[in-house]
């Protein structure tokens, strides 16, 4: 009988979590009308679990009232997308999450993607982030 | 809408605890929708089925849009079968688009499906809305090992 190996990555061990941080390590410019990345982050996942994605991003150099399109992007695909407002010279704090779906064994990619409409704007030092917790999604 | 939290009866073939380490985990999202006076509207649901001994941890966020003639108020409320758990009001401009998040903890819940919701209302009679996938209510299991 022959014997094939298939290399599967484990389930987290008892007591553990997988997880992943991802964050800007400075300043980051996001140009009006570009989508940018802000904050990404890989992590490798076994079959059947769901990721618990975690996102927040401080803007800083707001000097013209407007739109901000953020957006959470999985291996590439916009999963959550959604417009807000700012108003000149007041910095802003925005937090988005969501749980996806069962997801397929191996790596898979996590982006915060940000857009604003009118002016360049500033991400402050490790001020986007992506978090990551891999779940089992309800039976 | 009572105080008490009681599991919806039909599903007893409750799962087994979530292994340390490991987390039952929910997702809803809305599709859209109007905010208005009359009564509370719901953003997102889900549900989820726990095994006993279990506290939500629940995220709930929406891209809201005022879309009547003034500055309103607007109550959102996170509910657990149609129980509010999670209570508060924010001031929106006219035309004003804004990201709003809340996080909580529920109390120790007996095992069974729950019904989460993430629910707004207008306190001026004008009327907001959501864009589609615009609302979630994110649920994690966090077994207590009771």
């Amino acid at each position: 009988m022959r014997t094939v190996r298939i290399f599967i990555p484990r389930p987290p061990a008892l007591g553990k979590l997988l997880f992943g941080l991802g964050t800007t390590p400075g300043p980051t410019p996001v140009p009006f009308g570009v989508d940018t990345v802000i904050a990404s982050q890989t992590i490798t996942l076994p079959a059947g679990q769901a990721l618990r994605i975690i996102t927040s991003a401080f803007f800083t150099d707001v000097v013209d009232p407007q739109t901000i399109t953020l957006s959470i992007k999985v291996d590439g695909v916009v999963v959550d997308t959604g417009v807000v407002d700012v108003t000149a010279s007041t910095p802003a704090l925005f937090t988005r999450g969501l749980i996806t779906g069962a997801l397929a064994a191996g790596a898979h990619l996590v982006e915060l993607v940000a857009r604003p409409s009118g002016a360049d704007l500033t991400v402050a030092e490790d001020g986007a982030k992506v978090n990551l917790i891999a779940v089992l999604p309800p039976p | 809408m009572g105080d008490t939290l009681e599991p919806i009866p039909e599903n007893t073939n409750y799962p087994l605890p979530p292994k340390t380490g490991q987390v039952l985990a929910g997702s809803g999202v809305g599709g859209g929708g109007v905010i208005g006076a009359a009564d509370f509207a719901v953003l997102a649901v889900m549900s989820i089925t726990v095994p006993n001994g279990t506290r939500l941890a629940i995220d709930a966020s929406a891209f809201v849009l005022n879309g009547g003639v003034a500055q309103d108020t607007f109550t959102l409320a996170i509910a657990i079968n149609n129980a509010p758990v999670d209570t508060g009001i924010v001031a929106l401009n006219i035309n004003q688009r804004a990201l709003l998040s809340r996080s909580m903890i529920s109390d120790l819940l007996p095992g069974g499906t729950y019904t989460v919701t993430l629910e707004g209302k207008s306190q001026a009679g004008r009327t907001a809305s959501t864009a589609a996938n615009g609302a979630r209510i994110n649920a994690v299991a966090i077994s207590t090992g009771l």
